[in-house]
């Protein structure tokens, strides 16, 4: 058995009997493989911060969410049946590279306000193109694809284990009253699994009664197996009773200052969680998800693009979002609250001819609420003008280098414990403004920094040689050679740099020819480049 | 009561007492103890869904040892699924017919290649759909007979999804090779689904080359389904490798769905394996049939496999842990059995439920019930009854709930958490406890509480089973020895009889009255909320 397995499978033994953990060291294990080692020495963090999970199921079209008008032409060639008119796409203040879909209406006033940041072209080194097991990644934060090697946890859920070790043995408590986390669904996901429990309660209707009677304190049988498993049972059963209680009452104490928009069940999930958090849960986490994205077929209708499934899809979101965020104001609870989106993948640059779009790789998500960090951040995506159904968007963030920047910023939570919830390090990006956590904000526009970096590299095309250019501040610096379907393929260094400019020649790298991309990342900046390998 | 009542009774008494306090650990010895409602309702719960009355009374009528012969030899073979889908609209509003086969009749076998191609996407998922509900229909359906909770262990143990597969005719040959092998020969089975489409679809076998070999089944085949990580299974990353260059070659038909040999992808050298295996070398050649086999016969001449599948059954039908005394006195001994009868399991199994070691009394009411157990068991215990399994008109729709609350409840057909199964039978430490948490526990109670709210249940028809309802002592006696594994003690049945028969009384008469008088409305909301009641408490969600 390795060493990894091994850690597994002892892993869930030691969280719910930290009895048998004498004589165990815990430093003989990495952090980066369990979040063990912070279990132990780390106090709660005292916040009344809220973060929700949107989850866009199906894989959302990016590219039509927010799009790239400074590589319009190209944009558009690539997927004519599908692309929205550039004179549709709504603009938003203080910047010419992207708009948004023009059902985005609510959502473009929200980013003028200042309480929307997008990130563009989130992913990772391997996109998984199916969703279940993209779906996986993005709720587990690990994209290892070896089963035994890979968590079976959620990145919130080992967030909240670390914050609230032992639950639910001795929970609620004086530190956390309410539940950990609620989801708003029939379905507990990975997002909030911790090693044995999830962290998480699911609800579909916060006012059901349950009565989980259990009146009974008696073992009548003299059978250890059996007496012990009635003990779980009456355990759990109680535990869900005092939530549901929790719930219910929370949800009866409050009531809905906004007006939601009709048929929108992102609305009516939403709407359900602002009432939860007037009602005054300490509840950290929710997570609501919206359906419908995989939209193969008839994305658009013919007549007019900017009308269809899509489309409608990106106005549930936008007026759920924004008639949220205004349901806050009203309430003064605004400035607890932040929330995300994110999809398992984005889809294929080139539409397919029936008016829709395959599955793909890297896209845009959206940060939202008072404390988002307005802007666009990072670049619109490359889009190649002889384009190939294969052509993927290459990642220029990776999706946990955001949820590292949530937990850090949002959350405040510090290393070593950041690291071991992520199992590694991840860049800081900026993502949330006014500084919540007394981390002093990057003073600089990360964009425009990551202008005046250096990436090129001559000749492009090439053939057999060539040689790569790039500048770096300083620190760790690492250039990952991504192929057309946005799978990183080479990693051609990685490792601490004096600022400066260097080049890194190149020959006969033994790739066939193509499209790919280099990109540049150092600490929270990052630049993408696409060259082309000759035959 | 009369004299001989009384001695039977104090008899029983007094094996009881002597299991608990003297005998500390039974084994694979022939049972010889008594044969009441307890023991059968222990026997029928643990190998069927549910323990029916009827059934209850039909095996207290015979022998311990008969009654495991009919469980085990009682096997049907079930017509195949129905096309039970109407017309299929497409995105633009278009209808279109399946016109691979007539609504009634079954797909399987079809290739659905002749309906519009928009459509044929939209035509398998329909598909899928009504094997999923056959399924379900079968084992609402279940005959007197282990069949059925068989057949889920070995998806258990197999373990393909549908989202990997994707093909319902592929689905369907994969479960029927299951179900024909039921309590057949493991050894065979293992063989069939190594080359069976759908495994090869599932674990990559299908793209398993000389050029690129893939490794995924090969892995799989030894950590889950044959040899184990057990501490003495000692197979190496090598075993793993060469397992896998034995295996190269095997490809996938669309017409006919079937798999074959593909001599010019196949690995041809030499494949040694480790001491573990006793260092032997299967010669490479063009015939992968004859290496496949010479692989299989490596793999069971280990005692690692009949070890780790009796570990595997004993988790799906015993209790989950297995201590050091059940591996030298149960696991051992049945895996003897296994192996000496040529990997028949009907045998092994056979061994396992005849023992005292199954009856011992440290041995029941320790279930927790899985998400089947717990809705099937109970609308079968409370004779609810349904279309038969072919009926996929009023039928299928009933059957598609099954497959879909059980799914709530996190057990979906075809479409298990991952090629382990699900890990209630092997996650330490909490196996069986993992069917229970916050999510699931509403799940279930909103499935009991719409049995009463809904009137799915006859709860007077229930009562007038015992055998002699109008007394609310006996009534509470008898109803929860059949839903309650766990037993209730005379301070809780009291607690229930005041509460809902009494309407708050200490008088017996009450309810007596009510039931004599046939006073409808008392009767049925006493019983509704006491049923009601029974189903949310922790007892019943063990089993």
């Amino acid at each position: 058995m390795n060493r990894r397995k091994f850690l597994r499978n002892t892993v869930p033994a030691a969280v719910t009997m930290p009895a048998l953990l004498n004589g165990f060291s815990f430093t003989a294990h990495s952090a980066a493989t369990s979040s063990l080692g912070s279990l132990f020495d780390e106090l709660t963090t005292d916040t009344d911060h809220v973060f929700v999970l949107i989850q866009l199921a199906g894989g959302n079209d990016g590219l039509n969410m927010v799009i790239p008008l400074d590589v319009y032409a190209n944009y558009y060639n690539a997927r004519t049946n599908v692309a929205i008119p550039q004179s549709q796409v709504l603009r938003l203040d203080g910047t010419d590279r992207s708009g948004l879909h023009p059902a985005m209406t609510a959502l473009q006033n929200m980013y003028n306000e200042g309480k929307v940041s997008v990130v563009q072209s989130v992913g990772y080194e391997n996109p998984n193109f199916s969703h279940f097991h993209a779906t996986d990644i993005w709720n587990s934060g690990d994209t290892r694809t070896n089963r035994r090697e890979r968590v079976h946890t959620g990145w919130m859920g080992r967030y909240l284990e670390n914050e609230f070790p032992g639950y639910p043995d001795a929970y609620p408590n004086t530190t956390m009253p309410d539940p950990l986390a609620i989801q708003i669904s029939n379905f507990p996901s990975l997002t909030v699994q911790g090693e044995i429990y999830s962290m998480g309660l699911s609800i579909t209707n916060p006012e059901k009664i349950y009565t989980f009677d259990n009146p009974f304190s008696d073992y009548p049988l003299n059978s250890a197996p059996a007496n012990k498993e009635l003990k779980f049972l009456r355990v759990i059963s109680e535990k869900t009773k005092i939530y549901s209680d929790l719930i219910r009452a929370a949800y009866q104490r409050a009531g809905t200052m906004a007006t939601y928009p009709e048929e929108n069940s992102l609305a009516d999930q939403l709407k359900i969680v602002a009432r939860l958090i007037k009602g005054g849960l300490k509840t950290r986490v929710y997570t609501v998800t919206i359906g419908g994205f995989d939209t193969h077929k008839k994305q658009v209708n013919a007549s007019d693009t900017t009308t269809g499934n899509h489309a409608k899809l990106m106005k549930e979101l936008s007026e759920g979002i924004s008639s949220f965020q205004q349901d806050l104001e009203l309430m003064q609870l605004d400035d607890r609250v932040m929330g995300m989106t994110f999809s398992e993948f984005g889809r294929r640059i080139k539409s397919n001819a029936s008016l829709g779009t395959d599955h793909g790789a890297a896209s845009p998500l959206l940060m939202f609420g008072t404390h988002a960090k307005k802007g666009i951040l990072g670049n619109s995506p490359d889009i190649p003008a002889d384009i190939q159904v294969v052509n993927n968007i290459p990642f220029q963030y990776d999706f946990r280098s955001v949820y590292a920047s949530v937990l850090e910023q949002w959350f405040c939570v510090k290393q070593p414990a950041l690291n071991s919830i992520l199992l590694q390090n991840y860049q800081s990006l900026p993502l949330v403004q006014g500084g919540p956590c007394g981390l002093p904000e990057d003073p600089d526009d990360t964009n425009n920094a990551a202008d005046k970096l250096v990436l090129k590299m001559w000749p492009n095309p090439y053939s057999i040689s060539g040689t790569i250019q790039f500048s770096t501040t300083g620190g760790n610096t690492m250039i990952q050679q991504i192929d057309p379907l946005g799978r990183v393929i080479k990693v051609l260094t990685n490792r601490d740099y004096a600022a400066g400019t260097y080049n890194i020649d190149m020959y006969n790298d033994g790739l066939p020819a193509g499209v790919y991309f280099l990109r540049l990342q150092n600490k929270s900046l990052q630049k993408v480049i696409s060259v082309v390998k000759m035959p | 009561m009369d004299r001989r009542e009384f001695f039977k009774r104090a008899r029983k008494n007094a094996e009881v007492a002597k299991k608990i306090n003297g005998k500390m650990f039974s084994g694979l010895a022939p049972y010889a103890g008594s044969w009441t409602t307890n023991e059968v309702t222990h026997l029928l719960k643990r190998t069927m869904f549910g323990a029916k009355k009827a059934d209850v009374d039909y095996f207290l009528a015979m022998t311990p040892d008969a009654a495991v012969d009919e469980l085990l030899n009682n096997i049907v073979t079930p017509s195949p699924p129905l096309r039970d889908y109407g017309l299929i609209e497409d995105e633009f509003g278009m209808l279109h017919d399946d016109l691979g086969v007539a609504q009634g009749q079954t797909w399987v076998n079809d290739l659905n290649t002749l309906s519009d191609p928009e459509v044929r996407g939209a035509i398998n998922s329909r598909r899928v759909q009504s094997l999923r509900k056959w399924w379900a229909g079968l084992i609402i359906n279940q005959g007197r007979s282990i069949q059925e909770k068989m057949v889920l262990f070995w998806h258990h143990h197999f373990s393909i999804q549908e989202s990997e597969v994707e093909n319902s005719n592929f689905l369907y040959k994969h479960h029927n090779l299951l179900r024909s092998n039921v309590l057949g020969n493991f050894k065979t089975l293992v063989k069939e689904v190594s080359i069976d489409p759908a495994m090869l679809l599932h674990l990559n076998g299908y793209v398993n080359s000389k050029q690129a070999p893939d490794e995924n089944y090969a892995r799989e085949m030894q950590e889950l389904f044959t040899v184990g990580i057990g501490a003495d299974s000692l197979y190496t990353e090598d075993d793993v490798i060469a397992a896998a260059r034995v295996l190269t070659g095997w490809r996938i038909n669309s017409d006919p769905l079937n798999s074959y040999f593909d001599a010019a992808a196949h690995d041809t050298g030499a494949k040694t394996f480790s001491a573990f295996y006793n260092n032997t070398t299967i010669p490479g050649n063009t015939n992968g049939e004859q290496e496949l086999d010479a692989l299989i016969n490596m793999i069971f001449a280990t005692t690692e496999t009949s070890r780790f599948i009796c570990r595997k059954l004993y988790r799906w039908f015993v209790y989950y842990e297995i201590d050091e005394a059940t591996e030298t006195d149960v696991i051992t001994p049945m895996a003897a059995v296994l192996q000496s009868s040529n990997y028949d399991i009907k045998s092994a199994l056979s061994v396992l439920f005849k023992s005292e070691h199954f009856f011992d009394t440290i041995n029941q009411a320790c279930y927790i019930k899985s998400p089947f157990d717990m809705i099937v068991g109970t609308l079968r215990e409370f004779n609810v009854s349904f279309p038969a399994y072919t009926n996929y008109t009023t039928g299928y729709p009933l059957f598609g709930s099954i497959f879909q609350t059980a799914s709530e409840m996190q057990q979906t057909l075809f479409q298990p958490p991952d090629v382990s199964g699900w890990p209630a039978y092997y996650q330490q430490p909490m196996h069986y406890e993992l069917w229970v948490n916050s999510n699931s526990l509403p799940r279930r109670a909103d499935f009991t509480d719409a049995l009463i709210n809904d009137s799915v249940i006859d709860v007077r028809a229930f009562a007038s089973t015992s055998s002699n309802p109008a007394d609310p002592n006996q009534l509470i006696s008898d109803v929860t020895a059949l839903l309650l594994r766990y037993p209730l003690s005379t301070n809780s049945k009291n607690y229930v009889k005041t509460n809902f028969l009494l309407n708050n009384t200490t008088d017996d008469t009450v309810w007596t009255n009510a039931w004599n008088g046939n006073n409808n409305t008392v009767i049925n909301n006493s019983l509704r909320n006491m049923f009601r009641f029974i189903m949310n408490l922790p007892e019943f969600h063990l089993c």
